[in-house]
């Protein structure tokens, strides 16, 4: 048995040595022999401490005493201790790590220390191995987190760029369009008459872009707001509906739309944003059919206390879009396909803004779609009851368009800085009858305001000198001039200028360029029916 | 359990002997490290609130523990208990691998070194202080080997921690390594008789004390 027990400790996997009460070695195993090189006849009967010295450390040897006096086991750690058995191969100590047991035997009165030594050498090189991939991945994590602050600050300051850039070209649009509208009142014959309208088309695409553009800036540099005010919903869904109504019969598609009751019809909510938003994915929707049918379906979900959920379906039956493709139709600039970008026009922002203006909104937008059968978008929108008033407002601004032209004799004053628009907006005035005066900047303006009436005045904002926002603080001042209506003109289209523009003194606000129409709205909401002297 | 003035004396006297402890620990890694015992207290089943109270402080989630087994004539089991993290900071600050000690609960994860490592220094701390308790008691001690657990401690089970029938040492240590604070908790769980016995010696060290 005793032999077996000899054989076992010698063939173990671990090192084995047993000391004696006088710290001379009485057991002495292979594994050990492997390690150092010393054969079991060298080394029995030597001491442990002359054989390998750094035994006769303290913490070594207060731990040997330990276990012979109070039976104390201890563990050494090759994290701490590196190795305590030296390997032969020089070489090795360098890499070799080695755990250690000291452990208490007694046989009879007699009293032994068994030490256990483990090799954990490829323990640590797996320890080592991590620890270096912890530490790229830390790297590589710093980097990523660099590059993303990067980005979002190159992104912000692409869309602060965009936005400041189309104020500048909103400016020189505006006199290009109000020429062009100028210019198709006069004498053209049918050739010029032609030309003229192919670059008024041309303009409003250019204007419909830079819109899309600053849209999409506005919403991604977080400069974009929604507009909380009462609407009647189904006169929205019309005038949407029909103003894309021409160009469906154009291309011979026939048309639908359906408001299923029982529906909500006044509503609190962002009404020029959801018109937008229908003008969008109809406009698409048309642009991808050639033929067959365009519809709209609008119904009312679900109903709350204080909200309603409304789906609107527009479904045509044009070319469809792929599986594969569907995913990406809601992404910047993205058409499904560079031969169809070319033969449907488009910037392939629509969407992309339509998604994120729906989902500003709190809503959402999905699709389904059959290539070659059609498709149809969803999208799903809250909105607030208006429980509070009916549409007199909307009434109200209809009944005022629909007042016929007046003969004059209102006076208005014109400030603007920039010939051109003041060339424009001076044209219309006059082919409207009406009696006005212009000037070129704020002082001017107040001049002619000390030296008579006026019932309007068109101001422009940005000029050098006095600001418009400073000329009507001026004349707020004076009593007399208290009540005259201002309105602004300024191709500042950004977040809170309405507000601003509100709140210090001025009437109304009208964004550059603007056409014929909305000027003429403007001069009608302002002027009232009985100073027209009609 | 213990009246302040048995608490003030074994807090006293723990303090002694972590102090020795410290030494070894500080001779082991070439660096001070100090050991304090701020609170010592002895606890049986009916005072499980208060258990829990310390180990909601100190003690929540993962831990990790460094454990003893004892017996003969004084049987029981010590604990050194530290928060996952805590202890794999104290481990990397030991080893001297202060690049790895800032790191999250997530990455705390023991390497098998870190296990080792730990493994020793609950070894000598355990075995100084059950050695002493043995001292005290003038009694004979027999150890296990020291083992490494991972355990998940919840609200309102602290059975590693606390056996019917057993009294338990409670002390909460802090490891000043540097100018880093880990702190941790040993528990020492004691049959009755050893927690008895315990209580006579500290009255009588008291008598000395007052004498």
């Amino acid at each position: 048995m005793n032999e077996l027990l000899l054989q076992i400790v010698s063939q173990v996997n671990v090192g084995v040595l047993i000391l004696d009460k006088s710290y001379r070695i009485a057991i002495w195993n292979q594994w050990l022999t492997n390690l150092t090189g010393r054969r079991e006849e060298e080394v029995l009967g030597e001491k442990l401490i002359d054989l390998y010295p750094r035994f006769q450390k303290p913490i070594f040897s207060s731990i040997f005493e330990n276990a012979f006096e109070a039976g104390q086991n201890r563990f050494f750690s090759g994290a701490f201790h590196r190795y305590f058995i030296d390997p032969v191969d020089d070489l090795a100590k360098k890499y070799v790590r080695q755990n250690m047991l000291v452990q208490p035997l007694q046989i009879n009165s007699e009293k032994f220390i068994m030490i256990q030594i483990f090799d954990i050498t490829r323990q640590q090189y797996r320890v080592d191995e991590l620890k270096v991939l912890i530490r790229e991945l830390k790297i590589a994590k710093e980097e990523l987190e660099v590059s993303r602050e990067m980005a979002i600050v190159a992104n912000k300051a692409k869309s602060e760029f965009l936005a400041n850039m189309s104020h500048e070209i909103r400016t020189p649009m505006n006199a290009i369009m109000g020429f062009i509208d100028l210019t198709l009142e006069t004498d053209l014959d049918a050739e010029q008459k032609n030309y003229q309208i192919m670059v008024r088309e041309a303009a409003h695409s250019l204007m419909n872009l830079l819109e899309e553009i600053l849209d999409i800036s506005k919403i991604e540099s977080g400069q974009f707001s929604l507009e909380q005010k009462p609407f009647e919903l189904t006169s929205i869904i019309k005038s949407a509906f029909d103003l894309l109504s021409l160009k469906a019969k154009d291309k011979g598609l026939s048309q639908r739309l359906t408001i299923a009751p029982p529906i909500r019809d006044q509503l609190i909510g962002d009404s020029k944003r959801l018109k937008q938003i229908l003008i969008n994915i109809l406009s698409n929707s048309i642009k991808f059919t050639p033929k067959g049918e365009i519809s709209l379906l609008v119904e009312q979900v679900e109903e709350t206390e204080e909200s309603v959920q409304l789906l609107f379906k527009i479904s045509d039956t044009g070319i469809g879009i792929a599986p594969k493709d569907q995913p990406w139709v809601f992404e910047k600039f993205y058409q499904v396909d560079g031969a169809l970008n070319r033969s449907y026009s488009g910037s392939g922002l629509g969407l992309a803004i339509v998604k994120q203006l729906i989902e500003t909104m709190g809503g959402r937008i999905w699709l389904h779609s059959t290539v070659g059968q059609g498709t149809s978008f969803f999208c799903q929108l809250p909105f607030k009851k208006d429980k509070t008033t009916t549409c007199h407002s909307i009434q109200e601004v209809i009944k005022q368009e629909h007042v016929k032209d007046h003969t004059f004799q209102a006076k208005i004053l014109l400030v603007d800085d920039d010939p051109f628009n003041r060339k424009i907006v001076g044209a219309w005035l006059k082919k409207w009858n009406y009696d006005y005066q212009e000037c070129e900047n704020g002082s001017e303006a107040l001049v002619k305001i000390q030296e008579g009436y006026y019932d309007l005045i068109l101001l422009d904002q940005q000029m050098p000198g006095l600001l418009g926002t400073d000329v009507v603080r001026q004349i707020r001042k004076d009593q007399q001039y208290s009540t005259v209506p201002v309105v602004v003109m300024t191709a500042n289209a950004m977040k809170g200028d309405r507000e601003r523009f509100l709140s210090n003194g001025m009437d109304d606000y009208i964004s550059k360029p603007f056409g014929a129409s909305e000027l003429q709205a403007i001069l009608k909401k302002w002027i009232p029916d009985e100073r027209t002297g009609e | 359990m213990l009246n302040p003035l048995q608490q003030d004396a074994l807090k006293e006297y723990m303090n002694v002997v972590i102090g020795q402890a410290g030494q070894v620990l500080s001779e082991m890694v070439n660096q001070k490290v100090y050991l304090e015992v701020p609170d010592v207290q002895l606890l049986q089943t009916r005072d499980r609130f208060i258990l829990q109270e310390l180990v909601a402080s100190i003690l929540k989630g993962h831990v990790v523990s460094s454990s003893l087994r004892f017996g003969v004539e004084c049987s029981g089991r010590a604990r050194l208990l530290f928060p996952v993290e805590k202890g794999k900071k104290l481990v990397n600050l030991m080893i001297g691998d202060e690049e790895f000690s800032d790191h999250s609960t997530n990455e705390a994860g023991f390497s098998d070194t870190d296990t080792d490592a730990m493994k020793e220094i609950g070894n000598v701390l355990l075995n100084v202080i059950i050695g002493s308790l043995g001292n005290l008691l003038s009694t004979r001690i027999e150890y296990s080997l020291p083992e490494i657990e991972f355990l998940f401690v919840e609200g309102v089970r602290q059975d590693p921690f606390f056996h019917p029938g057993h009294y338990t040492l409670v002390l909460r240590n802090t490891f000043v390594v540097g100018e880093e604070r880990i702190e941790g908790a040993i528990f020492v769980m004691l049959q009755m008789d050893s927690a008895t016995r315990l209580i006579e010696k500290i009255d009588e060290m008291l008598v000395d004390i007052y004498e």
